[in-house]
């Protein structure tokens, strides 16, 4: 079995993974300044080496219930066709070689919504992985609706 | 190397050579005997026929030869150059320039036939004038050329005659063949524009052209990349720079240093590999001002001064139409003919300089020629039948609000457009493409002496200058090439305030209204809006056409920045025009003007319904039209006032209002205001409560230059009708008469006898009297 390394974070208590080789690179601190009438999942944008980098809520992407205050310090940046995102999380975990054997595509009740993002779970002896997909990730066609909440479980 | 990369290399190069020719050749009509120049001339045209060899290019090789067999007796003093041989020899660069054009297409030679330009060449070469039969045997060239026109209708041959031998080529060909003197035209313009995208190494001395060291072909978006790390590492370097006072360690402030001396360098050098000389553009125009002056007929003498002045090579591209457009206006309107010009005691060669110089970070670009001047009078009347202005205002106008005018769309003094300038595009599509790269543009011209344009644009657009301002916590770039001014209003010391209009709020900046939008609420912030704001900011800008005042919280500063696009997620929002990146590494979004005017809506607003006084009372009018101020009162709907009689409108706020017996007055101009409650003096009207109102509506009239506030429920608008009264049989109070608008009656107010009844109640002062008094009336 070919094992895939995955890059992990957390968010509002779930542990997800997204393809390591799709990110370029993890920051933290990196200031955003928000740009008024863009849609709810877009926080603002923010510099990377003078690169401008839209910072994506990754709660209200995934629809997750999250704290009064929102204080995600740490961007991962997604390397996407021609641009990169910042993907704004709680904390990034480490990269974990992931094999087949462990998958399980996601639950049939899930919601049309989040099965778009996720592309299903690892199960791991004492964890659970959410798979995201970038191409859910990157997709913005939705983003006026806000999305359903993500059920797990 | 593929053999494509070859054939691109020759391309290019052949490209180059001719250029160059083109430059060259107009040089050696000048000036004939330079044999320096002839000896570099024949030397490039030899280059091109080898490389045509090379490649087996028959025709190009073929036409080549012939031009050097010319060139060849010229060099040696056989024959002397003349205009005919000039204009074959530019023809000569026109057909090799298509051949190139076709072989870049289809990677091969288009077919055609040269036979009777080679003809030419050699019988010009050989000493010969064009004779009669030579010219026969061009004008057998005609049909040869349409049939080719029709094989490749797709490839872009569309052989044009030089014009010297155009009449004759019409004159012989059968009529369908006959090629109109537009097209010739159309086809000379297209090789100007379209070889306007060729590379080449620009030196002043031409001899040097061989001899240099081929420059280095960079791919662009790899150099913008390059600039834009530069950009970053300079960033970098200005945070790394105050550790090195914080840290006594010398050698790590000697590391520093040398970073710091070592990105300053390659900042400017990389600056310098954006920078063009202007020389790229201008090295078209003589050959361009040569060919409008034929055909014109005008004896034009270009001039240019400052070729070697260098800015951004985008802009490079985005001057030379503007430029183009303005060197024919400048010969085709400006300069007149030799006859003319002898009469008028000037020297038949008119004269036009182009002149390029720095100054204050911008480039100042001067177009002048010593033609006839702007004529005034055909300016006043164009405006008028173009429906600029009116008759009236016309006649009014300065000089130098005429030559504003030039610019407005839809303006153009020639009745018929021209080949040359005219084409239905006019000056101010010039002014829009300046605008649009930060520049500007002002125009000056003294009647008999010449026309002066000159034109200011930034060195680069890459930086530019930005006004930045702060609505709530966040900072946002104003480019400032679109501000007009900034206001401070300071409402603690009585100045005037905002007022509203059909509810848009306006602030009075000297004599014309300017509508207001607040940042605020135009990017949707919830605003904790203080009970009363005492200092309001506003930046007054101007954009699509109309002017407006934007409200901002506080007024920062003024900084360079690096426009950088927000990328295709934002792109549905067009209130921004991208975002910046500033000193200390966060993001501020600069405004889009032109799109918050247009989102506000205010552009639409303002354009169903003008809002300054100048529009407003000075509709036009038709001969037996008059125009009216349509307002109500209460309890009567459809009142008019004709609009002679208003001087302004008013909104006053009831606080301002004071007694003076048993008047009410308003502080006025610095003058003292009676207010009329005109509800009093018109039958029908209903007493109205005014205590409850937060504004109230004042139509200011002038009675023998004393302002009379008649007081009104509200204003409706302003309307033509016809000049017919129905006068008020019996005589209605306060009423002249009626006139129909459509389906309504509308009733006029008589000023005169209100104003009168209103002298009655000074004698009287009571008001309850005036009702009885004017029953009797």
């Amino acid at each position: 079995m070919i094992a895939v390394d995955y890059a992990t974070f957390y968010l509002g208590g779930y542990f997800f993974g997204v393809l390591a080789n799709h990110v370029l690179e993890v920051n933290h601190d990196l200031e955003i300044t928000n740009v008024p009438k863009s849609p709810k999942t877009i926080r603002g944008i923010m510099n990377l080496r003078g690169q401008l980098v839209p910072a994506i809520d990754m709660y209200e992407k995934l629809g997750l219930p999250h704290p009064e205050e929102k204080q995600e310090k740490i961007s991962i940046i997604l390397q996407s066709d021609h641009m990169l995102l910042a993907l704004l999380v709680d904390d990034v975990g480490p990269i974990i070689p992931l094999e087949e054997e462990t998958f399980e595509p996601p639950p049939n009740n899930f919601p049309l919504r989040s099965r778009e993002l996720v592309l299903g779970v690892h199960k791991l002896p004492d964890t659970l992985i959410i798979i995201l997909d970038k191409k859910g990730i990157v997709n913005f066609n939705h983003h006026k609706n806000r999305p359903a909440p993500l059920q797990i479980k | 190397m593929s053999d494509d990369d070859i054939l691109d290399e020759f391309i290019i190069e052949a490209r180059e050579i001719i250029d160059q020719l083109d430059v060259d050749f107009v040089k050696l009509e000048e000036t004939p005997e330079d044999i320096k120049l002839i000896r570099n001339i024949f030397r490039a045209v030899h280059t091109l026929k080898g490389n045509s060899g090379f490649f087996s290019f028959k025709r190009l090789e073929k036409v080549c030869h012939a031009a050097e067999a010319m060139l060849g007796k010229l060099r040696d003093g056989v024959i002397a150059l003349d205009a005919s041989k000039t204009t074959s020899l530019l023809f000569t660069l026109d057909t090799l320039r298509e051949i190139i054009a076709g072989i870049e297409k289809d990677q091969k030679e288009p077919a055609g036939n040269d036979s009777a330009l080679i003809k030419d060449l050699l019988s010009l070469a050989s000493g010969q004038e064009l004779t009669a039969k030579a010219r026969v045997a061009k004008t057998e060239t005609v049909p040869v050329h349409e049939e080719v026109k029709q094989q490749n209708r797709e490839t872009i041959v569309e052989p044009s005659l030089p014009p010297s031998h155009f009449s004759e080529a019409v004159l012989a060909a059968p009529p369908n063949n006959v090629l109109s003197p537009q097209r010739t035209a159309e086809s000379g313009e297209r090789y100007s524009t379209e070889n306007g995208e060729g590379i080449h190494s620009e030196e002043d001395e031409s001899s040097k052209h061989q001899d240099l060291v081929a420059p280095v072909k960079v791919n662009l978006a790899l150099l913008n990349e390059l600039m834009s790390l530069v950009s970053e590492m300079v960033l970098a370097r200005n945070r790394l720079l105050p550790f090195s006072t914080e840290f006594s360690d010398q050698s790590f402030s000697n590391a520093v240093r040398t970073i710091d001396l070592l990105t300053q360098a390659l900042q400017e050098r990389m600056m310098k590999t954006r920078m063009q000389p202007i020389s790229q553009v201008w090295a078209k125009f003589p050959r361009l001002v040569r060919d409008v002056a034929n055909e014109c007929n005008k004896k034009v003498s270009l001039l240019q001064e400052g070729t070697e002045t260098e800015l951004d090579r985008s802009l490079l591209d985005a001057i030379r139409d503007p430029l183009v457009h303005m060197i024919r206006n400048s010969i085709d309107h400006g300069l007149e003919t030799p006859e003319d010009r002898i009469k008028a005691g000037k020297s038949e060669v008119g004269k036009l300089l182009l002149k390029a110089s720095h100054e204050n970070g911008m480039v100042v670009m001067t177009i002048a020629d010593d033609g006839a001047g702007i004529n005034f009078e055909s300016v006043r009347k164009k405006a008028v039948s173009s429906r600029l202005v009116t008759a009236q205002e016309a006649k009014n106008l300065q000089d130098d609000q005429l030559l504003a005018l030039i610019f407005e769309p839809g303006f153009s003094t020639k009745d018929t457009a021209s080949n040359l300038s005219g084409r239905g595009v006019g000056m101010d599509v010039v002014k829009t493409n300046i605008s649009n790269i930060g520049g500007s543009i002002d125009i000056e011209s003294l009647s008999g002496m010449g026309t002066t344009i000159r034109v200011k644009i930034p060195l680069t657009v890459a930086i530019m200058p930005a006004l930045f301002v702060r609505s709530n916590a966040e900072q946002y770039a104003i480019p400032q090439n679109s501000i007009v001014e900034l206001v401070r209003l300071d409402l603690s010391t009585g100045e005037k305030g905002l007022e509203d209009f059909y509810g848009t709020p306006v602030f009075r900046l000297r004599d014309s209204l300017v509508p207001l939008l607040y940042l605020y609420q135009q990017l949707e912030f919830d605003h904790d809006s203080p009970e009363f704001i005492h200092v309001i900011n506003i930046v007054i800008l101007q954009s699509s056409g109309i002017r407006f005042g934007l409200i901002v919280d506080e007024v920062l500063n003024i900084q360079e920045i690096v426009v950088k696009p927000l990328g295709p997620l934002f792109k549905e929002i067009s209130d921004f025009g991208g975002a910046t990146i500033l000193g200390d590494g966060r993001v501020a979004l600069i405004l889009d003007v032109d799109g918050i005017a247009t989102q506000s809506g205010l552009v639409a607003k303002i354009q169903s319904r003008p809002l300054n006084d100048e529009h407003v009372f000075t509709r036009v009018e038709g001969e037996d039209q008059v125009s009216m101020l349509l307002f109500a009162l209460q309890g009567l709907e459809n009142l008019a006032i004709p609009l002679d009689l208003v001087k302004r409108l008013e909104m006053i706020a009831p606080n301002r209002i004071q007694k003076n017996g048993n008047r009410h007055v308003v502080q006025y101009d610095g003058q003292i205001m009676e207010l009329l409650y005109l509800e009093s003096f018109v039958s029908g009207a209903k007493a109205k409560d005014w205590s409850g109102e937060e504004t109230i509506s004042v139509i200011v009239h002038n009675a023998q230059d004393v302002p009379i506030g008649l007081v009104v429920s509200q204003i409706h608008d302003i309307i033509n009708t016809s000049k017919d009264l129905h006068a008020a049989i019996p005589a209605q109070k306060g009423l002249l008469g009626c006139v129909s608008l459509g389906e309504s009656v509308i009733n006029v107010i008589n000023v005169d006898e209100i104003l009168a009844m209103h002298r009655m109640t000074y004698v009287k002062t009571q008001y309850s009297v005036v009702a009885e008094l004017s029953e009797t009336l």
